[in-house]
């Protein structure tokens, strides 16, 4: 299989890794206002409120990367079959996510709606992770329960 | 798309996995194109014909529907 865009096996631990020690992060940023000290380039001098620290963005980014490594990795077995699931399970993701986007839109309002959006970008990585993975199971599941002879 | 490749395997007496090497796919994707839910693409039909010996018609034929 030629033209895939994919990155090596190996990144799908490097990823997981990744993914979950900015989540680790991020709870601590989000939950208990944990800031890595001078982690910041600008420096207010009008003595607001207003976050500079960069942590948050950091943990943030960790997330997205981490996911997006664990969704891009090639499969140990990767063929033309596993190029159609990797296809059917992003169209699933698009659109679980975009029917999340359109509930909140008429359930959610001001800030809280803004708070949310803001954590469904993931959403579309998670609902790709969880569908392939299944897709997968299922297809290793078939496969036990069929002799090879 | 009906496909005889369980019969051509027979014959040839080859197993599932010994194909999918021949092939370079996984043992998965000749299965579950043996059990009828996966169309292979145009150039791994011609492959697996051309590991059997035969023509593409005589491995793989449209049937009602398709």
């Amino acid at each position: 299989m030629k033209n895939q865009f994919l990155l090596p096996a190996k990144f799908r631990v490097i990823g997981w890794v990744t993914f979950l020690l900015f989540l680790a992060l991020g709870i601590l940023t989000e939950s208990y206002g944990y800031n890595i000290p001078g982690f910041q380039i600008y420096y207010p001098n009008d003595g607001g409120s207003a976050d500079y620290n960069l942590t948050n963005e950091l943990a943030f980014s960790g997330v997205i990367i981490g996911l997006l490594m664990v969704s891009f990795a090639r499969h140990i077995n990767e063929d033309e079959l596993i190029s159609k699931i990797r296809l059917e399970s992003w169209k699933w993701a698009v659109l679980i996510s975009y029917a999340i986007l359109l509930i909140l839109n008429f359930t959610a309002y001001g800030l809280g709606f803004v708070f949310i959006v803001t954590y469904n970008v993931v959403t579309l990585l998670l609902v790709y992770i969880i569908k392939f993975n299944y897709s997968l199971y299922l297809l290793n599941k078939n496969l036990k329960n069929s002799e090879d002879y | 798309m009906k496909n005889s490749i369980r019969v051509q395997r027979a014959i040839k007496n080859i197993t599932q996995a010994e194909l999918a090497q021949l092939v370079n796919v996984s043992r998965q994707t000749i299965n579950t194109m043996e059990s009828g839910k996966y169309i292979p693409s145009t150039v791994l039909a011609l492959k697996i014909a051309a590991i059997f010996g035969v023509s593409v018609e005589q491995v793989f034929e449209l049937e009602e529907g398709d």
